[in-house]
């Protein structure tokens, strides 16, 4: 009887452990590959200081904008496109004068309302030095920008900046954790390891349930 | 076989940890600096895309203040260059075969020269990658990719993943080679076709 009842439990605890670890596999390689997956999300909003109408939207696919108050949207037309927008800021001097910033890219900047546009020169490679920019904000003839790796500033319109706020080399223990999660920490190769590891796994587990079931119907 | 298992993982791990520190690891440090591959001379590249061609003309053309506005407000961006260097294709017949631009644009560090030639129709018929100086991403040379832009024209906007699908791991030259095109269709058509 007792053996019984062990081995009852015991199926039950394999068969959670198998669904735990199949929702743990899809997640961790949906994790790893968003853009399989990932909708257009609005991660910034702004509005003309001088017309209520006209509205800047900064979304996970680009920059957008509206003239009609956010009935009808458009994609700012540009040569670069920005690709995540996370801020836009207004000159409070000037409406004309428009900051917008991308996640892991560039500061871009018109100074004619929108029209025309040009980036801003920054001291470091976001995306190959692993540093997001999170926030601009425009001043009388200043710029502070946070990064994730401190702030920095400059007062002669992003050609030079104030670093002393900054630290290059930062790295902070959840984002070791984070690439030691997800394979980043070895390379971005072991991305694709991880996966194949995952789906081995998850191959494992479905043939080891199929086995289990053939074993319980021929006894 | 253990200890060479051993041995590779903790390699791998001080690699990661060295990542994650910002110590410069064994390929950082050998990755070159500069490397320039050549695949078409100037000469070689307008030959490419007028085949059949019987002179080139070269006109250098200065932007005009008005010019330079206009294109800038197609473009919805900074016009840096002073002047365009166009290249007319004329026939044996004497009649215009269409036109060629060499345009540069930077990629990730360093600028990638090509060509683009637009029929009289204004539409893109050859792009050709002549200098690309990255180490990698070199991939935006093959035709597989250029040719995507056939058939375009000023009128077109070029959006990266949606006119034009993106190389994986070339994203930068991707963004730069299309770019390149883009401005060079609309010179063309504000000097040329527009008229």
């Amino acid at each position: 009887m007792n053996k019984i009842l062990w081995k009852k439990i015991h199926n039950i605890f394999g068969l959670s452990s198998a669904i735990f670890l199949v929702v743990l596999l899809i997640t961790g390689i949906a994790l790893n590959h968003p853009q399989l997956y990932r909708e257009k999300r609005i991660e910034a909003l702004a509005m003309d200081p001088e017309n209520p109408q006209k509205i800047y939207s900064g979304t996970t696919e680009g920059l957008f904008y509206s003239v009609d108050g956010g009935k009808n949207w458009e994609e700012v037309p540009m040569l670069y496109p920005p690709q995540e927008v996370v801020d836009i800021a207004f000159s409070p001097n000037n409406s004309r004068e428009i900051y917008v910033l991308e996640k892991w890219g560039k500061i871009f900047n018109s100074m004619d309302g929108g029209k025309i546009w040009t980036t801003l020169n920054l001291p470091f490679d976001p995306q190959s030095e692993g540093i997001e920019l999170k926030q601009i904000s425009v001043g009388a003839g200043g710029l502070a920008l946070l990064t994730s790796n401190g702030w920095i500033y400059s007062t002669q319109e992003g050609k030079n900046w104030d670093l002393r706020q900054f630290n290059k080399n930062k790295r902070t223990l959840s984002r070791l954790i984070l690439t030691l999660h997800n394979g980043y920490f070895f390379g971005p190769m072991f991305v694709w390891l991880y996966d194949f590891s995952a789906l081995a796994l998850f191959i494992l587990i479905v043939s080891g349930l199929f086995l289990w079931n053939i074993g319980k119907k021929t006894g | 076989m253990k200890r060479i298992t051993l041995a590779v993982s903790l390699n791998l791990f001080l690699a990661g940890v060295g990542t994650i520190q910002g110590v410069p690891t064994e390929e950082e440090k050998n990755y070159p600096e500069y490397v320039e591959q050549v695949f078409l001379t100037e000469a070689g590249a307008l030959k490419s895309v007028f085949p059949v061609t019987t002179t080139v003309k070269k006109e250098i053309h200065t932007f005009t203040p008005a010019e330079k506005e206009r294109i800038e407000s197609k473009l919805g961006w900074i016009l840096n260059e002073k002047a365009v260097t166009v290249y007319k294709g004329i026939g044996s017949d004497g009649k215009a075969q269409g036109f060629a631009v060499i345009a540069e644009e930077i990629g990730k560090f360093k600028p990638i020269t090509f060509i683009v030639k637009a029929g009289m129709d204004g539409k893109v018929e050859r792009v050709e990658v002549m200098v690309y100086r990255e180490a990698v991403g070199s991939e935006v040379r093959r035709q597989r990719f250029a040719r995507q832009f056939r058939g375009k024209s000023a009128k077109d906007p070029l959006r990266i993943n949606r006119d034009i699908i993106n190389v994986t791991g070339a994203t930068m030259s991707v963004q730069a080679m299309t770019a390149g095109v883009k401005k060079a269709l609309i010179i063309l058509d504000e000097l040329y076709f527009k008229k």
